[in-house]
């Protein structure tokens, strides 16, 4: 009697396993997936809803939104084999993809609106690549959204004048534990800035060249009062005053400053540091074409302003701010001379990456 | 005598309870503030974030998916780490805590590294990411958890009682159902409500397995990069009112159920 | 007897099967990693190597990281244990209502830990509640800098794992028999003896699994001492998702990953032998 409960128990049980399964591959059947739905991956606050309802409209491509968390997650998804149609990485992480395949080129034929992409941004090097290195080869992907990153004083708390401020505030001894700079190797960068080493070095000997500025990082450890990891934490921080001074993108020293005129947003005179949140069409892509009429959409410059409206963000489309309601436009317009002295992060490989990473996290992690 | 005792005890467990509820008040405060972010002091009052959440379809739908996973995800989790605790315990297996040491696993590997393999393993299957996988993810990770809460009921349970039934005629699967069930009917709730907590909760695992679509916690990590709008206060407000709601009406249900027995025990 | 067990056995098989195919057998990928260099999706050969564990051992960093996580994480445990257990007790012993107050315990619980976390800023910041009340009641002057150090992680961590602590204990508590302590009482013990030998000893068994259920999952914590924590509170979670994502090195975090877990499956054993392997599974003083 016991071996038929036997069987039939671990009988149910494989049998139950087997259904799920194929549930699952069933739940997965993406007919008509081709032409019909589109899978995004965008940041917080990227695509405004009435942006999204046009798209569908106007092309009758389902799309499925999804959001990025970080850089370095949205890679690790599509490492681990994750699906995506459209991603959106910031320019200092696109190499990255690039060197793992995880990309495809872009057909430029496809996006008509190329041409209303800001001077500035058209061909930048780090959007090319050859099957080795960036600056050659196709276009892998199209940059978007754009800002600067560069220095937030709290004027309250630092009597000195605002101008001419460079990165060297951040380690200004009466600020000791009142400031605080990015937890990555951007910190890194502004070590190597400030000792006057060019970043290209990092490609020669990267840990010789790191051993030079161990000091300099060290005098940074010592003088935050922690590294932020998240836009979040910092806003608080700065916002109930345990920072006075730090590294901030511009998007949040606009928000602190129009909150409180206490709040000042600088370019360090060395030059602000650029980002760029770029377009990018996976190499596993399921529905490449859509892809590319998305791309095409957004580079639209009435669809563009949707987005600096609603969300406060700059895009790299010409015409977008003029179109854009409801904000402070002079807040957002960058003099062309602070535009070309944007220090822009060099494209490293995947080697030197992990060498600087490394070397950050052993500086970072303990006292 | 005793009486100190208790009230030293009580006055303990309710400023237990108040340091439980403290970061929950101070959220539901928030949803209100009209500044941004995580500070003092309080900004004034406004009703903008409750308009700007019920505008929020992407918020709506995160909510939505969560609820989803979660309820699937909690009474799979239950059912089988129920059964499991029965057969593992008191199924005669004389070195049960070597199952225990694998079954603890996924209560000590960071989600991070779960997620992870667990997606390169499915891909490499070729099985589609999606909401029906997120479930089996979740089950297969609150499954140990509940096992645990159900483990330690499992000692008023001596297999005598089993014996018993039986003896008294009743058939195997009836000992199961009406003798061993009802005594652990408390920690399956229990681990259910667990199980609830922990898929609702869960963001790594989700993210990366999701495809698709999104849920509340990929939708609240999402906001890190540029701030946490106080939308999400607001959600954590309706989300608390909405499960204390829940809690009232079952009991309620539970105590009219009780004089409706005991009506008709009188009649 | 052993008919009913044998049929009672069968029950494992849902479980177990489900939990080796959806779990087990994706860990492999995890084993795989950590003895090989490099992708695995990038075509090259699979080399095998010990290489990655050596790696671990030899970065200074990693070993004062390790032990200042398992500082950390013991002294949330015992805090944990401390706080949760007169509660525990009082839930279990002392009210009608026990049933729904834990329930009612668990509400927070069910707000995401991230923003539960960002609220704790509130209360620990140099402005926050706790530091106004301080000075309002003029118990210091200046404000106490408690955040970004250790201690901000170990509160936070004992708070988000409250209820794994609580629910255990209470569980145990629930079924301690009061005859047994009225019994001692009367053989002439007094309270605090009747309470050590007996309530004490016999939810030994709730304290086991609360521990195992705070102690290792504090281990892994990474959001917590990452928005709680500053330079000195940085820990082995955050390290893991920093080899595995910033670094993209997959290799040494799954040997990092495979070495915790062989930790913690080395402490849980270790810990069981303490407690007496039955503990686990058995009550010690049941009659």
């Amino acid at each position: 009697m016991d071996f038929k409960y036997k069987k039939s128990l671990m009988g149910m049980s494989i049998v139950i396993i087997i259904m799920i399964i194929i549930l699952v591959l069933f739940a997965g059947c993406k007919v008509d997936y081709a032409s019909k739905e589109l899978t995004v991956f965008v940041w917080e606050g990227y695509l405004p809803e009435a942006v999204v309802t046009l798209f569908e409209e106007e092309t009758e491509i389902n799309l499925n939104i999804n959001l990025i968390s970080d850089n370095a997650s949205i890679f690790t998804l599509l490492k681990g084999g994750g699906e995506a149609d459209i991603i959106m990485p910031t320019q200092n992480q696109v190499n990255r993809f690039y060197a793992e395949d995880l990309a495809q080129s872009l057909d430029l034929g496809k996006l008509e609106n190329y041409t209303n992409i800001t001077g500035a941004f058209k061909d930048q090097k780090w959007s090319m690549w050859d099957g080795s290195q960036t600056g050659a080869g196709q276009t892998y992907v199209i940059p978007y959204v754009f800002g600067t990153s560069g220095i937030i004083i709290n004027t309250d708390k630092y009597d000195d004048p605002t101008d001419g401020v460079s990165w060297e505030i951040l380690f200004d001894p009466e600020l000791q534990g009142r400031t605080s700079s990015k937890n990555s190797a951007e910190s890194l960068m502004v070590c190597l800035d400030l000792s006057g080493i060019p970043r290209e070095d990092l490609l020669g000997n990267t840990e010789a060249t790191l051993e030079k500025i161990r000091d300099k990082t060290t005098d940074l450890k010592k003088n935050v009062l922690k590294f932020y990891s998240t836009g979040a934490e910092l806003l608080d921080m700065l916002g109930n005053e345990e920072v006075w001074v730090s590294h901030i993108w511009d998007g949040g020293g606009r928000k602190l400053a129009a909150g409180d005129p206490k709040f000042v947003y600088v370019l360090p005179e060395t030059g602000g540091f650029g980002w760029t949140d770029t377009f990018m069409i996976p190499a596993a892509a399921n529905n490449p074409e859509g892809a590319h009429l998305f791309i095409d959409f957004m580079l639209r410059p009435d669809i563009a302003a949707k987005v600096v409206t609603e969300g406060g963000y700059t895009t790299t489309v010409d015409g977008s701010l003029d179109l854009a309601e409801g904000i402070d436009k002079d807040l957002y317009v960058f003099e062309d001379s602070e535009i070309a002295n944007l220090v822009w992060q060099i494209s490293f490989p995947e080697e030197v990456i992990a060498i600087y990473n490394n070397f950050w996290e052993e500086l970072s992690t303990i006292e | 005598m005793k009486r100190d005792r208790i009230s030293v005890l009580k006055i303990y467990t309710i400023l237990f309870f108040l340091y439980i509820f403290i970061p929950l008040i101070l959220i539901f405060i928030f949803a209100w503030n009209k500044g941004e972010g995580y500070v003092f002091p309080l900004q004034g009052f406004t009703w903008n974030w409750f308009i700007e959440f019920f505008r929020d379809g992407l918020a709506k739908k995160s909510i939505g998916n969560s609820i989803i996973i979660a309820l699937s995800s909690a009474t799979v989790s239950t059912i089988l780490a129920t059964l499991l605790s029965i057969g593992l315990l008191k199924g005669g297996f004389k070195r049960p805590q070597l199952f225990l040491s694998f079954l603890i696993l996924p209560v000590l590997m960071p989600s991070l590294t779960i997620g992870i393999s667990t997606l390169v393993f499915f891909r490499t299957v070729n099985m589609p990411l999606g909401i029906p996988i997120v479930i089996i993810a979740h089950v297969s990770i609150s499954m140990s958890y509940v096992f645990l809460i159900i483990m330690g009921r499992m000692e008023s349970l001596p297999l005598s009682l089993q014996e018993a039934s039986i003896d008294l005629g009743a058939s195997w699967l009836s000992s199961i159902k009406d003798v061993v069930f009802p005594i652990l009917l408390p920690a399956v709730i229990a681990g259910w409500l667990f199980a609830f907590m922990i898929s609702w909760n869960e963001f790594i695992i989700t993210y990366f397995l999701i495809g698709t679509n999104t849920t509340l916690p990929i939708y609240i990590f999402s906001q890190l990069r540029f701030g946490i709008s106080p939308k999400v206060n607001v959600i954590s407000l309706l989300v608390t009112i909405f499960t204390l709601a829940i809690i009232f009406m079952l009991v309620l249900i539970r105590n009219v159920y009780k004089k409706i027995i005991l009506e008709q025990n009188s009649v | 007897m052993s008919i009913i067990l044998k049929k009672n056995k069968n029950l494992v098989y849902p479980g177990l099967t489900w939990f080796f195919i959806f779990f087990m057998l994706p860990l492999t990928i995890i084993l795989v990693y950590s003895i090989t260099e490099r992708s695995l999706t990038n075509g090259e050969p699979l080399k095998l190597t010990f290489e990655n564990f050596i790696q671990i051992f030899q970065r200074k960093h990693y070993l004062v990281i390790f032990l200042r996580s398992l500082k950390i994480s013991f002294f949330t445990t015992i805090i944990s244990i401390v706080f949760s257990y007169p509660a525990a007790y009082f839930l279990a012993k002392r009210t009608r209502f026990d049933k729904i107050l834990i329930v009612v315990l668990m509400v927070p619980f069910w707000i995401n830990y991230l923003i539960r976390t960002f609220a704790w800023k509130l209360i620990l910041s140099e402005n926050g509640i706790l530091n106004q009340m301080l000075m309002g009641l003029h118990i210091i002057d200046e404000p106490l800098r408690i955040m970004y150090t250790q201690t901000s992680v170990l509160l936070g961590l004992v708070y988000t794992y409250t209820p794994m602590m609580v629910l255990p204990l209470y569980a145990s508590l629930l079924r301690i028999d009061n005859s047994l302590i009225e019994a001692s009482l009367d053989l002439g013990a007094s309270r605090a003896r009747a309470f050590f030998d007996i309530t004490f000893k016999l939810s030994l068994t709730g304290i086991f699994a609360g521990t195992l259920l705070v102690f290792i999952p504090a281990l892994g914590s990474f959001a917590i001492p990452a928005i709680l924590g500053g330079t000195d509170s940085v820990m082995i979670g955050n390290m893991i998702e920093n080899q595995f994502n910033m670094v993209g090195n997959w290799n040494i975090g799954s040997a990092f990953t495979l070495s915790l877990a062989v930790l913690s499956i080395v402490l849980v054993l270790f810990y069981s032998k303490i407690f007496g392997l039955e503990s686990i599974y058995k009550n010690r003083g049941t009659v």
